[in-house]
């Protein structure tokens, strides 16, 4: 049931709203029942229009497009002659409890899968999540450099950098036989007085919040993320390769899973990341769909403009 | 942008809409959406054929 109104003889504006569909099987396309049906006169042109579209789109972090079959991000590891050697999940796998012992005397080699979480896991954790907010941006990815133990992530520099780079990267920290590791960054650019971590007045250690604060500066942020060097450890090299619809979360074009886009996805030949601000779906076109004879319908579909 | 689809059709029933959206990429949007939207329906009766008589008549009333 929806609301029709005549403003006239000869127009009939109607108001649908998708809380009150007649018929939501479909769940994406719902169906709406005119509750007078519109009847126009015979033989002649008429118009609709779509007057106005007012849209909240989705999280991006839905399950449906984490869990898309297409989905994968994957370690190749090879050898210094530049054979491969292995092919790790880290979409939805982990390297175990064996992941946090690398680096440590006897402990699992960096030929490894060095996650903590699977990256699906990581990213599914935000569907609820206000990313508007840059405290949860920064949050998630330090969380995201931590739980990986493998990346780097270059952010774009701000006016007095000077030549040291905006990289924050997972470092080797082993404690107590364990190498949990933890999230590094130039302390140049990030403590106070561009003094060293743990200096007098200053901060012990990079942190997420000081993160978010030189997020907030920036009005759009572009990033490039690489693996750490930690991973070519003992004679051999990695790369990642990224692909499947979850890449629109960063804005790339999903369509890259095609093999001959593998290598341009490689982490370890550089991606840039440009990060949509709000992590939402960007809803571009409109369909409307209106079934008016046997095998006749009028399907107006119409470009959004945000 | 807010422009129409426009269409011509000869003596149409409307009786159901159904109302999907793609993203930029041209996928369908399959998670479900919140929305409010307005569509204005057109019809205008065609101009009546005008009568032979019309303007004898309109010069016999103002034109004496």
């Amino acid at each position: 049931m929806v609301f029709s109104i005549a403003s006239n003889e000869h127009t009939i504006k109607t108001l649908l709203n998708s809380r009150l569909a007649s018929n939501k099987n479909i769940t994406y396309a719902p169906k709406f029942s005119l509750s007078t049906t519109i009847y126009s006169p015979l033989n002649m042109v008429s118009m609709v229009c779509l007057e106005s579209c007012t849209i909240l789109p989705p999280s991006m972090f839905t399950h449906t497009l984490m869990y898309d079959g297409g989905n994968f991000f994957q370690r190749r590891t090879f050898l210094a002659d530049g054979t491969a050697v292995a092919t790790q999940d880290y979409w939805t796998a982990t390297g175990a409890a064996n992941a946090n012992t690398q680096g440590v005397a006897g402990g699992a080699p960096w030929t490894a899968a060095t996650n903590l979480k699977d990256i699906r896991g990581l990213m599914t954790t935000l569907e609820f999540v206000d990313m508007t907010n840059m405290d949860n941006v920064a949050l998630f990815l330090y969380d995201f450099i931590l739980q990986t133990r493998a990346f780097s992530i270059t952010f774009g520099s701000l006016p007095g950098d000077g030549n040291v780079a905006n990289t924050i990267f997972w470092e080797s920290n082993v404690v107590n036989n364990f190498n949990l590791g933890r999230v590094q960054a130039p302390y140049q650019l990030y403590n106070t007085g561009g003094q060293a971590w743990g200096a007098a007045n200053t901060y012990a250690a990079f942190t997420p919040a000081l993160l978010a604060t030189r997020l907030k500066l920036m009005n759009q942020i572009n990033f490039t993320i690489r693996s750490v060097a930690s991973l070519d450890a003992n004679g051999g090299t990695s790369e990642f390769r990224l692909g499947g619809k979850w890449l629109k979360v960063f804005h790339q074009n999903p369509a890259k899973k095609d093999a001959m886009w593998l290598e341009d996805m490689s982490v370890s030949v550089q991606l840039q990341i440009h990060l949509l601000s709000h992590f939402r779906i960007k809803v571009t076109t409109i369909y409307v769909y209106i079934p008016v004879l046997l095998n006749q319908y009028i399907l107006v579909h119409q470009d959004l403009v945000s | 942008m807010n422009t129409a689809g426009k269409v011509s059709y000869f003596m149409p029933i409307m009786e159901e809409i159904e109302i999907y959206f793609t993203d930029e990429w041209g996928d369908v949007v399959t998670d479900e959406i919140d929305f409010q939207i307005m569509l204005t329906f057109d019809y205008s009766p065609p101009d009546p054929f005008p009568e032979p008589e019309t303007i004898k008549r309109a010069r016999t009333k103002y034109l004496l």
